[in-house]
Order: structure tokens, then sequence, then C-alpha cells
């Protein structure tokens, strides 16, 4: 318990000192300071081996020791940039993260149609900052988040920049789903991540190899409102330039059969599209954790 | 109101595909957990089907908990909501 609170307690003094090194430095200065904490890290702790080990023994089966400790290295940096980002975006207010979202069009006319869409993402690349590039969209745009107001590590939204979406608590009654299909009725835009089991239905598909369970609501929100799945996933290009792309769309239906068996196809498609991001970006992959075993 | 109760619990047999009969299902049976033992899938389901079948919109997640306690109180909430 005690261990718990000072590490709480250090932890919060972690993310005040990045904030003040980012106010006076910038985001560079607080890149600057990542490399040395994570080299650091990296070298001393077990932790980030030990939760990545599932993902790049998979992604990477022949890598020798030094050259999984370097991707280890990569993917702590890549994700501490994130966080610094989202730090960065809330604290300056003349901060900016240039991006280009390829399939926007599409997105548009299927906004445009009344239809609602599902955006389908995943934790990985610039997930937390992308949500951005669909500030234009004519419609209103709905997250479905656990969102912890307690959490020491704080959403740009949440550190002073206008929020432009709205929050779908998953921890309320029915995981939001209430909310979403009133939101897609009305032809709007509900994100969803589509990588991580959190307690909701999941089917049983292959990914890198392996079979994972990954979750189902999306797709069947999708089924019963006509709206389609967009699989989406963003990645860093450099300091200042993001890319959300569409990989693949869905349009679910439970008209030609069993539904658990379009569930599980609407998966695999999802799994297919995340391999082939993972195959692209593979440093951009932030789930630390064991995601075959969920 | 008993004949509402009974196109509920129809829809819930046919549309949700439950393994049982509208006669075997009691008013009162919770929906979700124990009782009927639907999910969050079944929620979106039953939204979208009580708004086409009964015109009626469950507006948000403190609405829908009330309503979908049991067919008796979504037939309670459908009659308070129907134009």
């Amino acid at each position: 318990m005690a261990l718990q609170i000072l590490k709480n307690k250090g932890e919060h003094l972690g993310h005040l000192f990045f904030y003040g090194l980012i106010l006076v430095g910038g985001q560079r200065a607080a890149y600057l300071f990542l490399y040395l904490l994570i080299l650091v890290y990296a070298a001393v702790s077990r932790t980030p081996h030990r939760q990545l080990h599932p993902y790049l023994s998979r992604r990477f089966p022949g890598q020798t020791p030094w050259q999984r400790w370097w991707a280890v290295y990569h993917i702590l940096i890549g994700m501490g940039k994130m966080l610094i980002d989202r730090s960065w975006l809330g604290l300056k207010p003349r901060a900016r993260l240039h991006g280009t979202f390829a399939g926007l069009d599409t997105l548009l006319d299927i906004v445009n149609s009344g239809r609602g869409a599902v955006i389908l993402l995943a934790h990985v690349g610039t997930w937390q900052t992308a949500m951005a590039h669909l500030a234009s969209l004519p419609c209103s745009v709905y997250i479905m988040m656990a969102h912890d107001t307690t959490a020491v590590s704080k959403h740009f939204f949440e550190l002073g920049r206008k929020r432009d979406f709205n929050i779908i608590d998953v921890n309320g009654f029915m995981g939001g789903m209430i909310e979403a299909v009133n939101a897609l009725n009305q032809g709007d835009v509900v994100l969803i991540m589509g990588d991580r089991a959190a307690g909701g239905p999941t089917v049983e598909t292959a990914f890198l190899g392996s079979a994972i369970r990954l979750p189902v609501a999306a797709y069947s929100l999708a089924a019963n409102t006509g709206s389609p799945v967009l699989i989406a996933f963003s990645a860093k290009h450099d300091r200042t330039h993001q890319v959300l792309k569409v990989w693949d769309i869905l349009q679910p239906d439970y008209g030609h059969g069993d539904k658990q068996e379009e569930l599980a196809r609407c998966a695999a498609r999802y799994s297919r599209a995340l391999e082939k991001y993972v195959r692209e970006y593979p440093y951009q992959w932030y789930n630390f954790f064991d995601i075959w075993e969920q | 109101m008993s004949d509402l109760k009974e196109e509920i619990k129809e829809l819930l047999v046919r549309d949700l595909r439950l393994q049982t009969t509208a006669a075997a299902i009691d008013d009162n049976e919770p929906l979700f957990g124990d009782g009927l033992g639907l999910d969050s899938l079944d929620a979106v389901e039953l939204v979208v089907q009580v708004n086409k079948h009964f015109g009626v919109q469950i507006k948000d997640m403190n609405e829908g908990q009330k309503a979908f306690t049991s067919v008796q109180t979504l037939a309670d909430y459908i009659a308070a909501h129907q134009g």
C-alpha cells in the first residue's frame, strides 16, 4: 500500500516535471530528456521487455537479444513521444501536429449521406491525438472510452485545449451502447478502440499467427444501425506530422446468416488490417501486455 | 398493457433469438445478467428494435437502466413515451 502511494506520487511528480519542461523548453526539450530517461529505464527495468515480449516474439520471431532490446527501446520512445505530444498540444495554445487523413473523402461521403459511421481504432501510432483530424466533420464526433478524470496522465483536452468531441463512458450501463446507437442513428461518428477486450463480448480470430480474442461491439452497432465501420489507424511520421489512414471499410450485416459468424468475419478483417499496419509501423505498437491472453 | 408485454416478449424471442418461448418469460424477470441473460450486444438490438417497432427512443444509459430492468419496466417505459 505504502509502496503504491509512493509510486503514484513519483508518477505524479514525473508528469509535473514533464509539463514544466514542455512549458519552458517545448516539445523538443521534452523529447531530449525522454531519450535519456528511456535509455536508463530500458537498461535497468525488465518490465517493458516482459510486457512487449508477446508482441515482438510474433512480429520479429528471429530477433537477437540486442535487436529485441533495441525494439523495446524504440517502442518506449514512440510511446513517450505520444504522451509528450498530447501534453504539448494541451499546454501550448500554438502547438500543432500537422497531418493528413487518407480516407477523409470517403468518410465525408458517408457522413453527408446521413448514415453515421463507426471508426475503429487501435492502441497504435498517435491514436490519442489523431482525433484532431475529425474536428472539421459536419457532424458530432463521439469517442467511447473509460475516462478516468483522476488519472495522473492527462489528455490534451484536460490540459487546456478545447475538446471537439463527446465522450461516451464505457463504464456506464451496457458499456455506453445506448448512447452509441443514438449517435449513429442521428448520423454522427462514433470512435471505438477495436483491439482491447474490456469485459464486453469478444470472438476469436488470428493475429500475427496466434489466436486472439477481439471485441465485437463495434460490428454489432454497425449491423444494427446500418452504419459502416471504417478501420483507421494513425502513425507518427516525424516530429510534427501524423497520418490517419482508413485501412479497410466493412458493412456488417446480420441478414445473411449466423450473427456470430458475421462478427467473427468482421474481427478477422480488423485483424488483417492491424497486421498490415504493424508490418509498416512495427514500433508504433502500444499494447504493453499480452494481448493474446486477453 | 398486457398486449404490449406480449409484443415485447415476442420481440425478445424472435429478434434476439432467445432459446425460450414468449410464454416462459416472466413479466418481472431481469432482462440482463441473471434472468434472461442478455448482454451489451443484445442491448444494441433491443434499443434499435424498440425504436423500430414501438417508435420509442431510449435516450441514454440512465433511462436504459430503468427501462431494461424487466419486460414490465420496458412496457411501462414504452407506454409512457409512445406518442
